[in-house]
């Protein structure tokens, strides 16, 4: 069982792009996956929509999975390995996630993964948040990215686009960054393909 | 600022539209106007505000803000007017307390449900 952390700041489009994202492996790729969708509100608003759309979703929510929810993250993961057994879990993290202690948890208590893929999401709507870097741990959610998505890319001009996408090769000279538009689904196939190339799916 | 300077609140309550307009209307005049009372109350950073309506046969509307300039992202629905609604909502923003925020969101149902 393989996982993929979706992290990025509140309202960055996590939801819309991973529902877009599961949309195209599992349509064109027969991906055989669990979202596990932890929010750090005691209702669960984006586990319900995504439930909506017919995908099949485990919540982890009251808590962040990087500190108070971690013990529950190693027993969740433990759950879905021994009851479903999919190829992959796709968990969204919340968006005050401190990613680095996720990975911590995960390697500490729960070693079984045969791979852990990082896709962190930046949101050009709210460029001044990684451009003049007032909160850390959203500087460090891109850090410990395998891919940095560029986020609604319809909401800005090119000058902006590549002034932020300069900056996240500035945070993390590592990861590949692609601009998409999740709300309408621009590039999202780019991202597919990198989670393809990174995870060989079954059919 | 950091991760803990965000305060969470969550509410699931169930809701009688004021006016007769159509429930989403209702619910971008509410979302606005607590965005508002937030800003005059001291909140620096809208992280997430979000949640649902359901009015028991519809799809849920869901409903997103991300700043305190910004429009209500509405997704779903149309609900029935006329209706009580379900209410579900989490927000989750920075510069004011938890009571603060309860506060300002009490009030702001009070003036549209």
């Amino acid at each position: 069982m393989k996982l993929i952390i979706v992290s990025g700041f509140l309202g960055s489009g996590k939801t819309t792009f991973l529902l877009g994202l599961v949309k195209r492996l599992v349509s064109e790729d027969g991906l055989d996956f669990v979202i596990l969708e932890n929010e750090v509100g005691e209702i669960s608003i984006d586990g319900a929509y995504l439930e909506m759309q017919g995908l099949q979703v485990k919540e982890l929510f009251s808590g962040c999975v990087c500190c108070q929810l971690a013990g529950d993250l190693v027993v969740t993961m433990r759950d879905i390995k021994n009851t479903l057994d999919p190829h992959c879990v796709f968990l969204e993290a919340s968006g005050l996630a401190r990613v680095e202690s996720i990975l911590d948890t995960l390697d500490k208590y729960y070693r079984e993964l045969e791979g852990t893929l990082v896709v962190s999401l930046a949101d050009l709507e709210r460029s001044e948040l990684y451009l003049e870097g007032p909160m850390p741990f959203v500087i460090n959610q891109l850090k410990r990215a395998d891919i940095a998505v560029l986020n609604k890319t319809d909401s800005g001009g090119s000058e902006l686009i590549e002034a932020l996408e300069k900056r996240l090769q500035e945070i993390n000279p590592r990861a590949e960054v692609v601009r998409i538009s999740a709300l309408n689904g621009t590039n999202v196939d780019l991202v597919a393909e990198r989670v393809r190339a990174w995870m060989p799916t079954t059919s | 600022m950091d991760a803990d300077d965000f305060i969470t609140l969550s509410i699931r309550r169930e809701v009688m539209p004021i006016a007769a307009s159509p429930p989403q209307d209702v619910l971008r005049r509410f979302i606005s106007g607590y965005v508002e009372t937030l800003g005059e109350k001291g909140c620096t950073v809208i992280g997430h505000i979000k949640g649902m309506v359901e009015d028991g046969e519809s799809p849920p509307l869901f409903f997103s803000v991300t700043s305190l300039a910004g429009e209500t992202q509405l997704k779903g629905g149309p609900l029935k007017s006329g209706t009580r609604l379900a209410l579900s909502m989490t927000v989750i923003v920075a510069g004011i307390t938890a009571d603060e925020a309860n506060v300002a969101l009490e009030s702001t149902l009070a003036e549209h449900f």
